[in-house]
């Protein structure tokens, strides 16, 4: 048993784990966008952000989360989350 | 102002709805009318009828079908009537000869399986069932009920209402038996019940029959023989 | 004019049938008069839970159908004069009823009762609108597994669509020890996901199986369930109840352990 709860303590916990892997599957069920509008939405971005940099299509990301306000009222708010890699090293070069 | 006439299609027959505000002149004319334009609709189309909305006598009935008839190729074969105490009527009358049948013969059916929760079986004559009944099952006869089983669900024997109906299981353990009127239920205490049935491993056929309003459980024997009445 | 409350789960066999017994026993303990409404048709339960199985002659859809009054379909519990329970039909399916039949007979209840509790069938169809249709406030069960907490978040959305005013929230089958481990969701952190008020934290309890076997809810009684329970009722009552201290309990069977270690 020794090393499995040495196993168990180098990782996160299981309840954390299931706290977060829910997290993120309630959020998606409570996303009012259909999967079409985000597509819709994604290629959108993707084109106006390609006017000036040259984007990484294959590692795009975009989300919309609940996310907690950086205030002391502690309340959430619907937000796009968007993580867009760029192949560009030095992307803001003129 | 709706219309006087609305005519609502079924699969086998047409129901006529017709504004209870309206006079008798004008739904003819509106009948003839609305029939008229529908010829091609219906086709040679044999029907049943029902009237909606307006209070009809029999004369207006059929001068109404009159008019269908001239005025379209559809034939009605028959109305339908819509009167909930004609209704209550033929149930009685139903029911009535029912309890004859019941009183005046001995027939009986046979079923084969196990009757688990939630399935019923509803019969006109007595039925033997080969079979268990499992708790949340049901039998309900107008005559007697046999199983060859085990009985552990719901029997309702004489469900029109004879008194003389009885119920013999192999296995007798139901959660409620029925007869006529009356209602007996198993005891409440289900831990001492299961003990005892452990303890009477070797299952005897039992008899529930009604006496003076209550239900009696015997053992099947000679003793209760006088109490059986076919 | 008496209170509809639906307890409800959206995943099944995370307790509602048992919540709904125990919950509604302890209103009826603290002289309440309650009414149970089992409204999984087809598959009923309610009443074997009750141990209320053999008195059932009428049943829900008996009566919304008026084959006879709602006072002949409503069953005397053994134990608590004031507490009724009105069984589901076993052989029909969820369609033999409608929302609108299931207003009318919740709120022609509300004359006679103080509480009616709807036990809510699993799922998200017409059995789970059946029962919502009536309510005021709604209860939602859940456990502290991933499946339960995620059917839960689907049900508070459902129930806020319908305009189901107040939801609490029930955390069932809790164990402290796991929770002490890192190994099971604690009820904080189901709070934190789900984002309602919670009423109640019933713990894993072998005393619950055993309650059922015999068909008497436990309420009341001196078990970790059983106070829970009566907790909650009280709550839905209004008195402020502080939370039951599970970790102190888990040392007291220790201490128990270790009388048989000796």
């Amino acid at each position: 048993m020794g090393f499995l709860s040495n196993w168990f303590k180098s990782s996160e916990s299981s309840s954390d784990i299931a706290k977060s892997r829910l997290k993120l599957a309630i959020t998606s069920d409570r996303a009012v966008c259909s999967p079409e509008l985000m597509e819709q939405m994604k290629n959108d971005i993707i084109q106006v952000i390609s006017k000036y940099v040259d984007i990484d299509t294959k590692g795009l990301d975009i989300k919309v989360t609940r996310t907690e306000i950086d205030d002391e009222s502690g309340g959430t708010v619907n937000a796009v989350l968007a993580s867009i890699p760029i192949k560009d090293k030095r992307p803001f070069r003129r | 102002m709706g219309e006087t006439v609305v005519i609502k299609g079924t699969k086998s027959g047409i129901t006529l709805v017709l504004n209870p505000d309206a006079d008798y002149e004008t739904l003819k004319k509106d009948v003839a009318a609305k029939f008229s334009d529908l010829t091609a609709f219906f086709g040679e189309a044999y029907k049943a009828i029902s009237f909606k909305g307006h209070k009809l006598s029999d004369e207006q009935k059929m001068e109404l079908i009159n008019i269908i008839h001239e005025n379209c190729k559809l034939s009605v074969l028959c109305i339908v009537e819509d009167d909930p105490e004609e209704e209550e009527t033929f149930r009685q009358a139903l029911e009535n000869k029912l309890m004859e049948q019941e009183n005046s013969s001995n027939t009986g059916q046979f079923y084969k399986g196990n009757l688990r929760s939630g399935q019923v079986l509803d019969v006109e004559t007595s039925i033997i069932v080969i079979g268990d009944i499992k708790p949340g099952a049901k039998v309900i006869s107008k005559g007697n009920v046999i199983v060859l089983g085990s009985l552990q669900g719901n029997v309702y024997a004489g469900a029109a209402g004879n008194p003389n109906a009885f119920v013999v299981a192999l296995d007798m353990h139901p959660v409620q038996i029925r007869i006529a009127d009356a209602i007996a239920r198993s005891p409440d205490n289900p831990e001492k019940n299961i003990k005892k049935r452990r303890k009477n491993a070797t299952h005897e056929t039992k008899i529930a029959f009604l006496d003076k309003g209550n239900i009696y459980i015997e053992p099947l024997d000679k003793n209760v023989m006088p109490d059986i009445h076919l | 004019m008496g209170e509809v409350i639906v307890i409800t789960s959206g995943k099944g066999g995370v307790g509602k049938t048992t919540s709904t017994a125990n919950i509604g026993t302890g209103l009826a303990m603290m002289g309440k008069k309650v009414a149970l409404i089992d409204t999984d048709i087809g598959l009923r339960n309610l009443d074997v839970v009750m141990g209320l199985e053999n008195r059932i002659v009428y049943n829900l859809v008996d009566v919304v159908e008026n084959n006879c009054r709602i006072k002949q379909a409503l069953i005397k519990d053994k134990r608590y004069p004031n507490l009724y329970l009105l069984p589901s039909a076993q052989t029909k399916d969820k369609s033999a009823v409608t929302p609108e039949q299931m207003k009318k007979l919740t709120g022609d209840l509300r004359n006679e009762f103080d509480y009616i509790l709807l036990d809510c069938p699993a799922g998200i169809e017409q059995g789970f609108k059946n029962a919502i249709a009536g309510a005021d406030s709604a209860l939602v069960v859940t456990t502290p597994e991933v499946s339960a907490v995620r059917d839960a978040d689907r049900i508070i959305g459902l129930l806020e669509a319908n305009d189901i005013g107040q939801t609490h929230l029930i955390v069932n089958r809790l164990r402290a020890d796991m929770v002490k481990e890192g190994n099971m969701m604690s009820s904080d952190d189901v709070v934190e996901i789900l984002a309602i008020d919670l009423i109640g934290i019933v713990p894993d309890d072998e005393h619950i199986v055993i309650s059922t076997n015999n068909g008497e809810p436990l309420t009341g009684s001196d078990c970790q369930a059983g106070q829970a329970y009566m907790n909650i009722s009280k709550r839905i009552l209004g008195e402020d109840v502080p939370y039951l201290d599970l970790e102190v309990t888990k040392s007291f069977f220790q201490r128990f352990a270790s009388i048989f270690k000796r």
